[in-house]
């Protein structure tokens, strides 16, 4: 009895995949009702689910499709033509089936449900006078009873008669077995033949392989025709690879086929359990950190041999790890199967015509990526029908094709799986989501009003945004995107949205393409290692003492670049004692005593820095899974062995700022955020400075004086006034180019002298090529505006933007003094350091004299 | 010792935590290792004494002296030992001082829980075993995954472990 639920298992697998192919290729069909090879491929399908279920004595699911079959046995025919009412019609057979399906798997049996209505509708598509669509009326009415009988018949003799007489069209001695397989189970169909053909059975479930559909593309009309065999078409290949098992089938002397002849056909893939895979990606996973072991130690052992024999496992190591990975990936096809089905069926129940596009079904990821992001992309595939593509009449009104197009297009990127999903629909109306932003109090009136108008459709990823009411009113997105941002971040990857009001949204995804593997950066907060996954690291910055730490709300944060950076720290979020300076008097200090490095980090719309003590390494860790009373804790996601054997726990990014209380603070903070974005967007820092809220313990001076410090090598230090400087810019030193007596870009369009202050070579080898344009490396630039005009300064880095700087040391400077660069115009005192202040006017005068 | 087990009783393999020996059902155990560094995890419950790294697998590890509110014993030495046990669908480490014999008590052997244990602690044995030279607590190990973690409202301070409660020890052994 084990054994037939093994059977059966099997067949619920393969019906379920079957199902799913049934369902693409009626979506197919109606687009292209004429195409026969994909109707007579519907037929096989489902004679295949009907003649299953007979032999394990499935009615309900026999008698369902049974009638489906006896409908698309007079399509075949000719006698019906295809039409939306049939798809409908089986479609919802289809449903029917796989709710059985799914009661079998369950429970065992076929449950309480009485599916008479499906059937009743399928029986009744088969007179015509039902099927009100257009051309259809010409097709002669049949006499269903009869209909059924006729099947019956062709059933019965195929055993001998009609062998017999295909055989000639057979080519190949691969489908010469599948006839015999399909007799085997051809028989089981009766009752009386059930228990003799167990055996025989056996083989047909147990169907392993994948190449069903070329041999199915072999079978010509004509056994299709004759029907029933076809049962046994997609089990060829696992007679051919199993010869015991067409032995068999030899046994029971009917059709013998050679079993050396079945032999030929090489199936190419075989099926494998998935448990199996995980364990191998697992030992996989242990080989790698077994090798990185061994290769600390030849480190240490100064044996050439073992370096030698070191190497070569490594590099087999590598190759398994790669090729295990790629045998649990798969295309993501897989599940944009169903979506056809659902963009149909949702397009219809709105009235609406659709046509999903997909594009790259053949990108490759992980299986256990694909699971979870079935939900998610379901999700904006319905709101894409539901909320983008608006109505035909609309459509053609706006000057569209009644017919909407939903684009899901799939691609790897730089080691990530990019997916996009696109509608060609109304787009969504930034102007509603900034007044509903206001509404909901997201944001203050006069910060909506200067947010930019991707800042403000992210907003539609926020909770408060998914209600009922706002969808209606925003026409677009809604209803839980923010579940499907954190479905997305959950396995590591990001989503955003674009959208042009009149010509539809782009929703983007972001993956990783596995999760087993994932490259990390090892951080050590107190005496413990960390691990934090790259993908929310954005750069690691080093706060040394002068850099202020302000507080705001509550929160530290820190001036990274002109943006505010909420800072959290580590040990003191996770309790880890023996962190080095920080204890609460330096922070109320607003400083920080010692070095500090701070991980930038980019959680959902969420920017923060971890405040840590010391980078260890980058490196390529394996995902390990951790008990869920440590998950439950919230701020670790998993844990990964290190080359040493330890285990070290992986940060869950999200949930540490969370137990920070950094994200409801910052929810009152987005609006200040966007002030600093939109300050830097916006071409004026001024507007972020000289925060009334912050809580500086030096005296404040009025904004316009703040300075931009930057450090342009050799130690030195360049103060430049805030309100001059525009943006922070990095270019590429292959795009600044020289010229006579001086070095230019092309900024927007528009020619911005360049004063290479950190890369001097600019200056003195302006007239040696080689030296320009000798890589793709960027050069930070600060771009300057004074009285409209323009230049930019390359520094090395922006090392600060000081708010406060005592004036009272202020010294000038004799004009030329300065190391004949004639860069500076005073010295100021900023926070003990002595700073250049650089002389705006006078570079602007070199600039254009030079590009003169 | 004793060593052949007889039909109908179980074996119940058997561990020092602190002072007190306590035992859990040899079926249970999947096997018993040794001085493996322990990751401790920061904001884990009192309970957890951090993660071990078995052959590749993740585990956490129970610290059953506090798991048991037992006093520690100032010989003990930093050796530790790992029971390896199911729980749930979970593998744990049950971290212990010392490994005992295996034992198989008598029916009339098992006493009740005596009632004035600390309720939460006495929620975590299953009975106390009365055998020739010492007592056995035989624990429910199932009772590991209702362990609390701490709540995410708040950094969690360091070293504010109330009293501990009264000691088992002394309640169970008095008999």
């Amino acid at each position: 009895m084990g054994e037939h639920d093994e059977f059966i298992a099997d067949f619920l697998e393969e019906c379920d995949e079957n199902l799913d192919q049934l369902d693409q290729e009626l979506v197919a069909l109606e687009e292209n009702p004429h195409d026969e090879s994909r109707l007579r491929s519907i037929f096989r399908n489902v004679h295949t689910i009907k003649g299953s279920s007979g032999f394990f004595g499935f009615a309900k699911l026999g008698a369902l499709a049974h009638e489906g079959e006896t409908l698309l046995g007079k399509l075949r025919d000719g006698e019906l033509i295809f039409n939306q009412a049939i798809a409908s019609g089986l479609l919802a057979m289809s449903d029917a089936i796989r709710e059985i399906l799914v009661s079998l798997e369950q429970s065992g049996i076929e449950g309480e449900k009485d599916y008479g209505d499906v059937a009743d509708a399928l029986i009744a598509l088969l007179s015509p006078t039902q099927t009100v669509d257009g051309d259809d009326g010409r097709v002669g009415v049949s006499d269903e009873a009869a209909s059924a009988g006729d099947t019956e018949a062709k059933e019965s003799p195929s055993g001998s008669a009609d062998g017999v007489d295909s055989t000639s069209h057979i080519e190949s001695d691969v489908e010469l077995a599948s006839q015999s397989v399909a007799r085997e189970s051809k028989l089981s169909e009766h009752p009386s033949d059930e228990v003799g053909d167990l055996d025989s059975q056996t083989q047909v479930n147990r169907s392993f392989i994948e190449d069903s559909d070329k041999s199915d593309a072999n079978l010509n009309a004509e056994q299709v025709r004759h029907g029933d065999r076809q049962v046994g078409t997609k089990r060829l290949d696992s007679e051919a690879e199993s010869p015991l098992e067409s032995n068999v089938a030899d046994g029971k002397g009917r059709n013998a086929v050679d079993g050396a002849e079945v032999a030929k056909a090489e199936p190419t893939s075989i099926r494998v359990d998935v448990g199996l895979l995980d364990e191998l990606m697992d030992f996989a996973g242990e080989l790698v950190l077994a090798r990185n072991s061994l290769t600390r130690c030849s480190e240490f052992v100064s044996d050439s041999r073992l370096t030698l024999v070191a190497n070569r496992v490594s590099q087999i190591t590598s190759d398994i790890q790669d090729r295990v990975t790629r045998t649990r990936m798969q295309p993501i096809g897989v599940i944009w199967g169903r979506f056809r089905r659902i963009v149909r069926d949702l397009a219809l129940s709105c009235g609406k015509q659709v046509r999903l596009e997909l594009i790259g079904e053949e990108t490759e990821l992980d299986r256990s990526l694909l699971e979870a992001i079935r939900d998610p992309l379901t999700h904006l595939i319905r709101n894409g029908v539901d909320h983008g593509i608006e109505g035909p009449n609309d459509r053609m009104t706006a000057g569209k094709p009644a017919e909407g197009v939903i684009r899901l297009n799939a691609r790897h990127e730089s080691g990530q799986v990019v997916i996009e999903a696109t509608d060609d629909g109304a787009g969504i109306d930034v102007d509603k989501v900034r007044e509903k932003a206001i509404s909901r109090r997201l944001l203050d009136s006069d910060t909506a009003a200067k947010a930019s108008a991707e800042q403000l459709l992210q907003l539609i990823f926020e909770p408060g945004f998914s209600t009922a009411s706002q969808v209606s009113e925003i026409s677009g997105r809604g209803v839980g995107m923010d579940v499907v941002r954190s479905h997305v971040e959950q396995i590591g990857g990001s989503v955003h949205v674009k959208s042009v009001v009149g010509s539809g949204t782009t929703l983007t995804i972001k993956l990783p393409l596995t999760l087993a593997i994932l490259p990390a950066l090892a951080v050590r907060s107190g005496n413990q290692q960390f691990v934090l996954p790259q993908a929310s690291l954005l750069e690691v910055v080093t706060i040394g003492e002068s850099s202020p730490i302000e507080w705001l709300h509550d929160v530290p944060v820190y001036r990274l670049r002109g943006k505010l950076l909420p800072l959290v720290w580590m040990d003191q979020v996770l309790g880890i004692s023996s962190g080095a300076a920080s204890s609460d008097g330096d922070r109320q200090n607003g400083r920080k005593q010692s070095k500090k490095h701070v991980a930038v980090l980019k959680v959902d719309q969420l920017k923060y820095g971890l405040v840590i003590d010391e980078v260890l390494s980058s490196q390529e860790i394996v995902v390990k899974p951790i008990g869920a009373s440590i998950k439950a804790i919230g701020a670790y996601s998993a844990a990964t062995i290190m080359g040493d054997g330890s285990v070290a726990l992986i940060l869950d990014l999200g949930g540490v700022a969370k137990l920070a209380g950094l994200t409801a603070a910052f929810q009152g903070q987005l609006q200040d955020s966007i002030d600093a974005e939109r300050a830097v967007s916006d071409h004026s820092l001024s507007g972020m400075l000289g925060e009334p809220k912050a809580r500086s313990s030096s005296r404040s001076v009025p904004e316009d004086q703040s300075l931009l410090i930057c450090e342009i090598g050799g130690g030195r230090e360049v103060g430049i006034q805030m309100r001059y400087v525009e943006r922070l810019e990095e270019i590429a030193r292959s795009k600044i180019q020289v010229f006579d007596g001086g070095l230019a870009t092309n900024y927007r369009g528009q020619i911005l002298p360049v004063r290479p202050f950190f890369e001097p070579q600019y200056r003195f080898d302006v007239t040696n090529d080689e030296t320009l344009g000798f890589d793709e490396q960027k050069s930070q630039v600060v771009v300057c505006n004074k009285d409209g005009g323009r230049v930019g300064i390359v520094v090395q880095s922006v090392a600060d933007v000081a708010t406060t700087y005592e004036e009272s040391t202020e010294v000038s400077l004799r004009e030329g003094e300065m190391a004949g660069h004639g860069l500076t115009e005073r010295l100021v005192i900023v926070q003990g350091r002595i700073i250049e202040m650089l002389d705006l006017d006078k570079q602007f005068v070199e600039a254009t004299q030079g590009a003169g | 010792m004793k060593n052949g087990i007889q039909e109908g009783e179980a074996a119940y393999c058997t561990f020092r935590v602190g002072d007190s020996m306590c035992g859990v059902p040899v079926s249970r155990v999947r096997e018993i290792v040794s001085d493996l560094v322990i990751t401790p995890v920061p904001r884990a419950s009192d309970s957890v004494a951090g993660l071990i790294n078995l052959r590749g697998q993740i585990l956490t590890v129970i610290e059953m002296r506090d798991w048991l509110s037992l006093n520690s014993n100032p010989d003990d030495t930093d050796s530790r030992f790992h029971l390896i046990t199911e729980v749930g669908s979970e593998l744990v480490s049950l971290c212990v001082d010392e490994m005992g014999p295996v034992v198989s008590p008598k029916e009339s052997e098992m006493e009740l829980v005596p009632t004035h244990v600390d309720p939460q602690v006495a929620g975590r044995i299953d009975a106390v075993a009365r055998m020739p030279d010492q007592l056995v607590l035989l624990l429910k190990v199932e009772q590991i995954k209702e362990m609390r973690t701490i709540p995410l409202n708040g950094p969690r301070l360091q070293a504010e472990k109330g009293p501990k409660k009264e000691s088992l020890q002394s309640a169970t052994f008095g008999v």
